[in-house]
């Protein structure tokens, strides 16, 4: 089975324009690791799940995700924003890490979803999250996604 | 024995909130000397379901909810406490204390 998350899904340093810009360059970045099959409707999956309630759970972190056809492989993609993004709700802080989750439409076999959820549990611990939002070592990151992956 | 805490999570897509919420709320009920059981409905079907059981002993129901979970007719009845699930995880334990306050009345 294809990898869930590699030292490929991350990406540091960006220097976009704004949140949206942020979820196109998501999609973009499914279509280049063969995550997802449709830029367009990955983008759209992302931003219409962001109209049901932003995805910043405070601390500088969002965590866009999407779950439909248009991904074929699940993946998580970790992006580190160079100046922090607002993130478009009413949050004081601006996002400095872009957890984003990406899932298929798919019910049963879902082994995929515990590994996704293990990450999940993993953000409400506030060590972890100090130092994802604070480092900007790819292999830092790396190893720390990973084990919360197999937590 | 201990109190106990019994928690339903579940968000429109059950691939983040919905983990997140529970984990936030087992964390702060055991810190605060509960014993506690969270069912979660995500992308992964129901886990950990909450039995007649469960419901009959809580002192504490919590719904952390953003959409209609299954099985809501086990709650008929029982007194539960609907809370949003960004502020569950973001201040656990302050909810688990205004329930508390709110009980004690």
């Amino acid at each position: 089975m294809s990898e869930v998350f590699t030292r490929k899904h991350i990406k540091l340093n960006l220097d976009l324009k704004d949140k949206d810009a942020y979820l196109r360059y998501i999609a973009k970045l499914s279509i280049e690791l063969g995550i997802g099959k449709d830029e367009q409707g990955v983008y759209e999956g992302l931003v219409n799940r962001e109209k049901e309630f932003a995805t910043n759970l405070g601390d500088g972190i969002a965590i866009p995700h999407t779950k439909s056809d248009y991904i074929i492989k699940p993946a998580i993609i970790v992006l580190k924003p160079k100046k922090e993004v607002s993130w478009g709700d009413d949050a004081e802080e601006g996002i400095r890490i872009i957890i984003s989750i990406l899932s298929l439409n798919e019910q049963g076999g879902n082994t995929h979803i515990e590994l996704l959820a293990s990450l999940a549990r993993k953000l409400v611990d506030e060590e972890f999250k100090k130092t994802i939002v604070n480092s900007l070592d790819e292999e830092e990151l790396f190893l720390m996604i990973e084990q919360a992956l197999h937590s | 024995m201990s109190k106990k805490i019994i928690a339903l999570c579940a968000c429109p897509m059950g691939l983040a909130h919905t983990f997140m919420a529970a984990e936030a709320i087992r964390k702060a009920a055991i810190e605060m000397g509960y014993e506690v059981k969270v069912e979660t409905q995500g992308a992964d079907g129901i886990k950990n379901e909450l039995t007649a059981a469960d419901i009959r002993d809580a002192e504490i129901i919590i719904h952390a909810v953003a959409v209609t979970p299954l099985g809501m007719e086990r709650f008929e009845g029982c007194e539960v406490y609907e809370v949003g699930l960004q502020e569950v995880i973001k201040n656990p334990k302050g909810i688990i204390k205004e329930i508390e306050e709110d009980l004690a009345q």
